[in-house]
């Protein structure tokens, strides 16, 4: 028996170790990426300084910088950012609406055999390539927005400014919302699916309406994997690429609300968009640069949304106490 | 048969419930007087919690749960109504595990208020401590009113869990095993809160415990497979107990 022990002892010393050593790789890995990129990126920085977030214009800057022979490290990002910004923030809103109310279908409502074909259903859409995803969009989404809402008067009415075709925002928030609808769903209906039984009981027992215990016991007991659903959807709506690549339009402007709804038809081009459309140009030192720097700032955003995340948690979590 | 006894708080009338194709109680008759305590005992499976939670409509949520029969909250039956949310404000519950919600202890008491009135906050408020007073808990909790209450232990979690289920003002009030998961010294203090909130309400409470049913109840409703074997006066059926089931019941002799 103590033999046992001590040797469990070990064993336990071992693993805990290796564990360490594995968090630290990680830790390091992470770190190593940041500083490679911001070095990367440092010219861009240093020439741009301020203007790289209040300037735009990105698209022509780089073709001059790949046409120039002395390196060009002067750019503008505001385009892009607003871009990345103005897509991720209306797809996460469409797609945690609709992510949470079937998430709470699938398991507060659906029967039990339902709920589980269901639930694998979406697992798998889940893990949907993105190219997929921007395939479906350009051949439905893009032809769908232009026969509803594209006509001529339109596009020679905004002309002199940008081409409306189909693609733009409102294509690009469609398609990511499509993409994103299932990773929430899936984590969302976890989390509501961990909420104990007694929870309910508590609530059902002091008169409350299913409706009520979904609103006030359920959704509030489930927060914190909620939340999480909805991060790790924004995470990978800032870092999609490929799809809005193919329906954004490829062109950064900035969101111009007093447009109304055609600003929803306008093109953008979000960070993540314009590394992949660029890519080509990466054997130009300047543009290369010009390109680690939308990545410096796309990490920068996501590490920014992470943080405020957790903090909004953990603030959530000492004013209402946690479920555990 | 006294004053109380005709008009009985709960009356159970030939019951049947089953759910699918299980049949769980066979006509099951029992008449709850006001202001007593009633408590329900027999082996595990027999239907205790099967019966308890059909008096605030708890087993509508159960696949292929049927009642027949008829269970009259004071003389109606609760079972034609189509809202059981407006019954389960009359009839209280408190559960085997206390359930405090992963709120703060007053957001704990306010919450069945809130839910159901208009009406100031600080109102509120006063009323849960008045609440909390009755179950003894107050001087225990009072600096950490905005505390979670998941920092109570058992038997305070316990305690206010019963504080909850009185603000609605409950003419009823339904006890599955609510000691169960509690130190003897907590299950004491609980057992004079109900003599003490038998006064103003009506009680049902299901107990393994036999000294427990013997101290606090009044009436007592033997279950055993699905039928009521003996059911009475509470001293009647521990001193003089009819049937030889019970008696080996209640002196542990049973396997
Ligand atoms: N939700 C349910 N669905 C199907 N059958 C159930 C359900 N709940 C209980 N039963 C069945 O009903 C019978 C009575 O169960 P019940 O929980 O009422 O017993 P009990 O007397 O409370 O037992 P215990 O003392 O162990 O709590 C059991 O045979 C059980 O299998
Ligand atoms: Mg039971």
């Amino acid at each position: 028996m103590k033999k046992n022990s001590g040797k469990r002892k070990i064993s336990e010393k071992i693993s805990e170790t290796i564990m360490s050593a594995l968090a630290g790789i990680g830790v390091l890995a992470i770190l190593f990426i940041f500083v490679f990129v911001f070095l990367r990126a440092l010219p861009v920085f240093k020439e741009s300084g301020i203007g790289l977030f209040i300037s735009t214009g990105f698209e022509r800057q780089v073709v001059t910088a790949y046409g120039s022979a002395e390196p060009l490290y002067s750019f503008g990002l505001l385009g892009l950012i607003t871009g990345t910004l103005a897509t991720t923030t209306l797809a996460i809103v469409t797609a945690s609406l609709i992510g949470i109310g079937s998430a709470v279908v699938i398991s507060e409502f659906a029967p039990r055999p339902l709920a589980y074909s269901l639930t694998s259903l979406v697992r798998l859409l889940a893990s949907i390539p993105s190219v997929i995803f921007g395939l479906v969009g350009v051949i439905i989404v893009v032809p769908f927005i232009s026969s509803l809402f594209v006509t001529t008067e339109l596009q020679l009415q905004y002309l002199s400014r940008f081409q409306i075709t189909g693609r733009g925002l409102l294509a690009s928030v469609i398609v990511l919302t499509f993409m994103l609808v299932p990773t929430v769903t899936a984590l969302s209906a976890d989390a509501i699916a961990a909420v104990p039984k007694r929870f309910k009981e508590a609530g059902y027992a002091m008169g409350m309406t299913r409706f009520r215990v979904i609103l006030k016991i359920i959704l509030p007991t489930g927060r914190s994997g909620i939340i999480a659903s909805v991060i790790l959807a924004a995470g990978r709506g800032i870092g999609e690429a490929i799809a809005l690549a193919m329906v954004c339009g490829g062109i950064g402007l900035v969101p111009d609300l007093s447009l109304g709804f055609v600003t929803l038809l306008a093109p953008v081009l979000p960070l993540s968009a314009a590394i992949m459309v660029n890519s080509e140009g990466a054997g130009s030192q300047s543009v290369s640069a010009a390109l680690f720097a939308c990545a410096a700032v796309l990490l920068l955003i996501g590490t920014v949304l992470s943080i405020t995340a957790r903090a909004v948690n953990s603030y959530m979590r000492k004013k209402i106490g946690d479920a555990a | 048969m006294n004053e109380e006894e005709k008009n009985p708080a709960i009356k159970i009338e030939n019951v049947n419930i089953r759910y699918g194709d299980n049949r769980v109680l066979n006509d099951v008759s029992i008449d709850v007087p006001k202001n007593s305590i009633y408590a329900f005992i027999g082996p595990s499976g027999c239907g205790k919690t099967t019966m308890i939670r059909s008096i605030n409509r708890m087993n509508d949520f159960v696949a292929g749960f049927k009642l027949t029969g008829r269970v009259l909250l004071n003389g109606t039956d609760i079972y034609t109504d189509k809202k059981p949310q407006v019954l389960r404000k009359k009839i209280g519950m408190v559960f085997q595990q206390p359930n405090p919600l992963p709120v703060s202890i007053m957001q704990n008491m306010i919450l069945p208020l809130t839910e159901h009135y208009r009406g100031a906050i600080s109102h509120f408020r006063e009323l849960a401590e008045q609440k909390l007073k009755a179950c003894a808990l107050y001087g225990e909790v009072k600096d950490k009113l905005d505390k979670p209450a998941f920092e109570l232990s058992g038997g305070q979690q316990q305690r206010l869990c019963i504080a909850r289920a009185l603000m609605l003002e409950p003419s009823v009030i339904l006890f599955d095993e609510p000691c169960s998961a509690l130190d003897p010294i907590s299950t004491h203090t609980i057992e004079d809160l109900l003599i003490e909130l038998k006064k103003e309400r009506t009680i049902i409470i299901v107990t393994h415990n036999m000294e427990q049913a013997r101290r606090v109840s009044d009436y007592t409703a033997f279950f055993y497979n699905g039928v009521i074997a003996e059911a009475g006066q509470t001293n009647k059926l521990f001193f003089t107990p009819e049937t030889e089931l019970l008696e080996k019941y209640i002196t542990g002799k049973f396997s």
